[in-house]
């Protein structure tokens, strides 16, 4: 994939704007000239995905972009934090990230907003979708 | 041809009031959107999308060609996830933010306030709201001060490229913690009362684990529109 790192001008505007730089996380502009010189990057789930670095960057590199590649390559290697892995164990269950639960059900009663179900010919073609790391176990 | 309103998975099961407070805006400026109905998650940018590329674009993509119209999102990470996926297929299809529907019908709006908010703001629309209208060449920490004004409210301005920290969360909480704690005292800073977004993550943090007093502007546009629903249940922050 494209990322145009080679337009980088390391001038460090994409680390200015990071909110995970500024407190020990991940640096961007460490990251682009490591791939750039074919290095492993570092700290790659410290990445937010904000995307901050991507819209402060004058020369439009996908920053952010880049990152979550990489981090589709751990993932592809079996590194993937916890949080994600039951994320993705939970999206392959439901379908969805969070579920309606009894309590908010009742909320959303409350509020004169139904609570439904996704259709059975919708979550057969959805479960397909979803095939690659995390989602397989 | 009628907007589709996609209303995602966190702000359905979590924080309902904010789907509840845009139907009413809908119904009140009696917009042509249509609830796409129950549909999955959108393999949300921070976690899902990180997995697996071909498992997002696929479902992204199946949410997308489900919509008729323009298709409208609750949650600014639905709004990344799907805008990118269009990007990516080089469809034609508008995906946006419901701050961007306040926007456009804020003189609308501006007529029908009954009940002017009357509270000091800080204004943090949310990373991936401020970096999608960054890509459209505007600026959502413009455009949510100006609703905040037309609706009674004082906007108040916190320092740039702040963040709520939810996505290193249960990664590195010391991490999350630092980036979400600078956010609160830059809010406070501003000597606002409170801080208003449109991502239902960054309302999370903020409200549930900060324990700061949170609104959405979803939330407080209906209520200075008129809508009386209470909501209060809905927030932890002080």
């Amino acid at each position: 994939m494209d990322f145009g790192l080679d337009r980088c001008l390391e001038c460090g505007s994409c680390t200015d704007a990071c909110p995970s730089a500024r407190h020990g996380g991940i640096v961007p502009d460490k990251v682009v000239k490591d791939v750039s010189e074919g290095r492993q990057a570092e700290n790659v789930w410290k990445c937010l995905q904000c995307h901050r670095c991507s819209a402060a960057c004058p020369e439009d590199i996908d920053v952010a972009g880049l990152i979550c590649h990489l981090r589709n390559l751990e993932a592809a290697k079996g590194d993937i934090p916890e949080r994600f892995r039951r994320s993705a164990k939970q999206m392959s269950k439901d379908l969805r990230m969070y579920p309606i639960i009894g309590r908010t059900a009742s909320q959303r009663a409350d509020l004169g907003l139904s609570t439904g179900e996704i259709s059975e010919d919708d979550k057969n073609k959805v479960s397909k979708m979803l095939r690659g790391p995390g989602f397989d176990e | 041809m009628s907007d589709s309103l996609y209303r995602g998975c966190s702000i359905p099961a979590r924080l309902p009031f904010i789907e509840a407070a845009a139907k009413y805006i809908i119904d009140q400026l009696k917009l042509d959107i249509q609830d796409m109905g129950e549909m999955p998650c959108c393999m949300e940018p921070v976690g899902l999308k990180s997995l697996d590329h071909d498992s997002w674009s696929d479902v992204s993509s199946f949410i997308c060609s489900r919509s008729k119209g323009r298709l409208i999102t609750l949650c600014d990470g639905c709004t990344v996830s799907l805008a990118g996926s269009v990007k990516e297929k080089g469809s034609d299809l508008d995906v946006i933010g419901f701050l961007e529907v306040i926007y456009e019908n804020l003189s609308s709006i501006k007529s029908k306030v009954t009940s002017p908010i009357g509270i000091s703001l800080a204004v943090f629309p949310g990373c991936h709201c401020e970096s999608l209208m960054s890509s459209k060449g505007r600026d959502a920490n413009k455009m949510m001060s100006e609703i905040v004004e037309a609706i009674g409210g004082k906007a108040l301005t916190p320092s740039e490229n702040l963040c709520c920290g939810g996505g290193v969360s249960s990664i590195d909480d010391n991490l999350a913690k630092a980036i979400l704690n600078e956010s609160v005292e830059s809010f406070k800073a501003t000597g606002a009362s409170a801080v208003v977004t449109s991502c239902p993550y960054c309302f999370m943090q903020f409200d549930m684990v900060a324990r700061y007093r949170t609104y959405s502007i979803v939330e407080l546009t209906a209520k200075a529109m008129g809508w009386d629903a209470d909501t209060e249940q809905f927030h932890r922050g002080k």
